[in-house]
């Protein structure tokens, strides 16, 4: 957490050609991939979920332990994680027939990642694996709250996590929407995304717990909404009314106005519509002037990973009160009516909105407040 | 927690909703009599009114959810949802797997640079939630998940907060998987023991609702430890997704009264969804197919208006889940 926010407040970045992977290519896009991880490479989703969730139960003060005592929920967005990175084991099977070929079933069966990262824990509350596509990571903190809210659970371990693989790298490619130089969200000179990977998980709470163990909490979950565009398979509904409808129901579930937000982490991925479409909705709810924070700038498209991983960002930024702007350019395209700052931006306020757009129109936003 | 079931689709290999009524209206279910087919035929019948354009894009798991997502409509009486609050719930152990073996053979066949982008796209989990919401111009919630043997419980649970919240005054929830031969090359025995390999393919919608009349009552669910009626379990008439965990509740409490329907849905790990369809249909008939004999008939009974209907799964956590049909 502490070398993501540096990075991110530092402004550099450093998107490189895959390691990991090889492809056969005539040219080589640009990646941000978790380096030194070959031993987890077959499993690599639920390795970067458990390193996350590790992480957060520190930070929130829970060990295993005590944790079993509660009703434990897990909840946690994937995409690539739920089938793509089978590829080295079908392809195995299917050249020599040498491998059983019930094992991606067998794999499939043992539940998905959250009910192995569930299972490992020895939770037993609900766990769900959320997979609507870039969306999931957010929807799958937005339902875990309300799980919480719900008496469901008691605590809810909750985000995103997903890995790179080829599948998931080539697919983008096959779609057009790949940059081959960093990333620019809201440039005039984008040309699509750069993929990353990692997970970003939130611990969730109840009210209760949180008096009765006399926590300060780090923020909290005050509204969430998801709409479908009914548009397109891949393409942005134009004039981005899911998304308004997103931004508008999450913003009154949370009891709060527009003008009461400090800033929004855009989920910015800097391809040419999605861009256009959420900086025009964002301007039209929140004026042009709002602060924004495209942090995929500094993450890369983490696909089911992003809305947790931006989820967090936005809680620390929101306690820092300042937000990491647009790394190393500033040509903002005007069709998308906002501009992040170049550098670092103080902001004040104890809410942030984080959104995503995701493939099959799906808009999910998430208000996130500051405990004041 | 209620949930009022409104409407039903089924898509299986013994047909529609109205094929398993006619079955369970015989007196005797021969199951070698019934359709083997491991894939199904799947045609999106043109009074649906889905545009052509958009079913010739689709992939066969899409299709499958849709057309279940169609009879479930239908028999709901929702036709039209122009103006009406729905929301939408995909869930699959599975996935869209036969687009995601078919991305794998495009990189193997033809190279890292010829991977086909509706392969690729076909291939991502909430491609059959898109295409819903595509047909029948939804523009509300939308939930995809990949739940293992949570999948039925999980849906249930997402259904009721949205129900309750008020989210939404609809919920179409759609569950089952697609069948692959790539998992079923005759090397499997073993692993079809367990029932949960697939055999067979299918998906079961339920329009759900929390205030209306239900045509076929309401759903309570949980762990099987918490129902009440377990105390005098010869009254339960009760479906399985397992048969083994079955013989263990029916060995401590001497009760014949069960179903396997594993002979009119086959094998997929989705397939609890398929037997809660069976207990409301079966709730709804007042009759119920038990099991008859060691050769696996199946006797149809006529049920009591006030005896318990209620199908079974296990979930990941080892727990046993139930889901009791209550009529209205």
């Amino acid at each position: 957490m502490a070398e993501t926010m540096e990075r991110l407040y530092s402004g550099s970045r450093s998107p490189k050609p895959p390691n990991r992977i090889a492809c056969q290519l005539e040219q080589d896009y640009p990646i941000f991939e978790v380096s030194g991880l070959a031993e987890q490479a077959n499993d690599l989703s639920v390795f970067f979920a458990e390193t996350a969730i590790k992480e957060a139960l520190l930070q929130s003060g829970w060990d295993e332990k005590t944790l079993r005592e509660h009703r434990v929920g897990v909840f946690l967005g994937s995409t690539a994680g739920c089938f793509f990175n089978k590829e080295d084991y079908y392809r195995e099977h299917r050249d020599d027939k040498s491998g059983d070929p019930s094992y991606i079933a067998q794999v499939l069966l043992k539940g998905s990642i959250a009910n192995r990262v569930s299972k490992q824990m020895g939770l037993t509350g609900p766990s769900f694996t959320l997979s609507n596509a870039c969306a999931s990571g957010t929807d799958a903190i937005g339902l875990a709250a309300a799980m919480v809210e719900k008496g469901e659970c008691d605590i809810a371990l909750a985000g995103g996590c997903d890995e790179i693989v080829r599948m998931v790298y080539l697919g983008f490619i096959s779609l057009m929407n790949t940059s081959d130089s960093p990333c620019l969200p809201f440039s005039k000179s984008r040309k699509g995304l750069n993929l990353g990977e990692g997970a970003g998980i939130c611990v969730l709470e109840s009210p209760v717990l949180v008096r009765r163990r006399g926590i300060k909490p780090l923020g909290s979950i005050e509204g969430y909404a998801t709409v479908s565009d009914s548009y397109h398979i891949t393409a942005p509904e134009p004039s981005g009314r899911g998304l308004r409808a997103a931004f508008c129901c999450a913003l009154k579930q949370a009891g709060i106005k527009p003008e009461d937000v400090a800033f929004i982490n855009t989920h910015g991925t800097g391809t040419i519509e999605n861009d256009r479409v959420e900086g025009r909705v964002i301007a039209d709810i929140f004026g042009d002037h709002i602060a924004v924070t495209p942090t995929k700038a500094y993450t890369g498209h983490t696909l089911g990973a992003a809305g947790g991983l931006e989820a967090v960002i936005a809680t620390q930024c929101l306690i820092d009160q300042k937000i990491p702007g647009a790394p190393d350019y500033d040509d903002f395209d005007p069709d998308c009516f906002i501009k992040p700052k170049k550098g670092n931006q103080e902001i004040s306020g104890n809410y942030a909105c984080s959104s995503s757009l995701a493939f099959g129109g799906v808009n999910s936003v998430i208000v996130i407040g500051r405990e004041s | 927690m209620n949930l009022s079931v409104i409407g039903l689709g089924l898509v299986s290999k013994i047909g529609a909703t109205e094929d398993l009524r006619a079955i369970l209206a015989q007196d005797q279910i021969d199951p070698k009599r019934l359709p083997s087919e491991h894939t199904l035929a799947i045609d999106i019948p043109d009074d649906f009114k889905i545009p052509p354009q958009l079913v010739r894009r689709m992939n066969h798991f899409a299709k499958i959810a849709l057309l279940s997502a169609c009879h479930a409509l239908r028999d709901a009486g929702l036709d039209d949802l122009a103006g009406k609050s729905v929301g939408i719930i995909q869930g699959s152990v599975y996935g869209p797997i036969i687009s995601g073996i078919q991305a794998f053979d495009d990189l193997i066949d033809f190279g890292d640079n010829q991977l086909s982008p509706t392969n690729f796209s076909g291939s991502v989990f909430n491609t059959s939630a898109t295409y819903l919401s595509l047909a029948f111009g939804i523009q509300g919630p939308v939930l995809t998940h990949t739940s293992g043997m949570d999948t039925l419980d999980n849906s249930l649970l997402a259904a009721s907060l949205w129900l309750e919240s008020k989210t939404v005054d609809y919920v179409i929830l759609g569950i089952g998987d697609e069948y692959t031969t790539y998992f079923d090359d005759g090397n499997s025995a073993t692993n079809r023991q367990t029932g949960l390999l697939p055999t067979c393919e299918g998906w079961t919608t339920f329009i759900l609702s929390k205030d209306e009349k239900a045509k076929y009552g309401k759903v309570e669910f949980g762990y099987l430890e918490n129902l009440p009626e377990t105390k005098n379990r010869k009254n339960i008439y009760s479906v399985w997704h397992e048969r083994i965990k079955a013989t263990e509740f029916f060995n401590h409490a001497q009760a014949n009264q069960a179903c396997f329907p594993v002979f009119l849905r086959g094998s997929y790990p989705s397939a609890a969804a398929f037997d809660l369809a069976l207990a409301l249909i079966c709730a709804s008939n007042e009759t119920f197919p038990v099991y008859y004999d060691s050769r696996g008939n199946y006797q149809v009974q006529s049920v009591g208006k006030n005896e318990l209907i209620s199908s079974f799964s296990t979930l990941e956590n080892g727990k046993i889940a139930y889901y009791k049909t209550i009529k209205d």
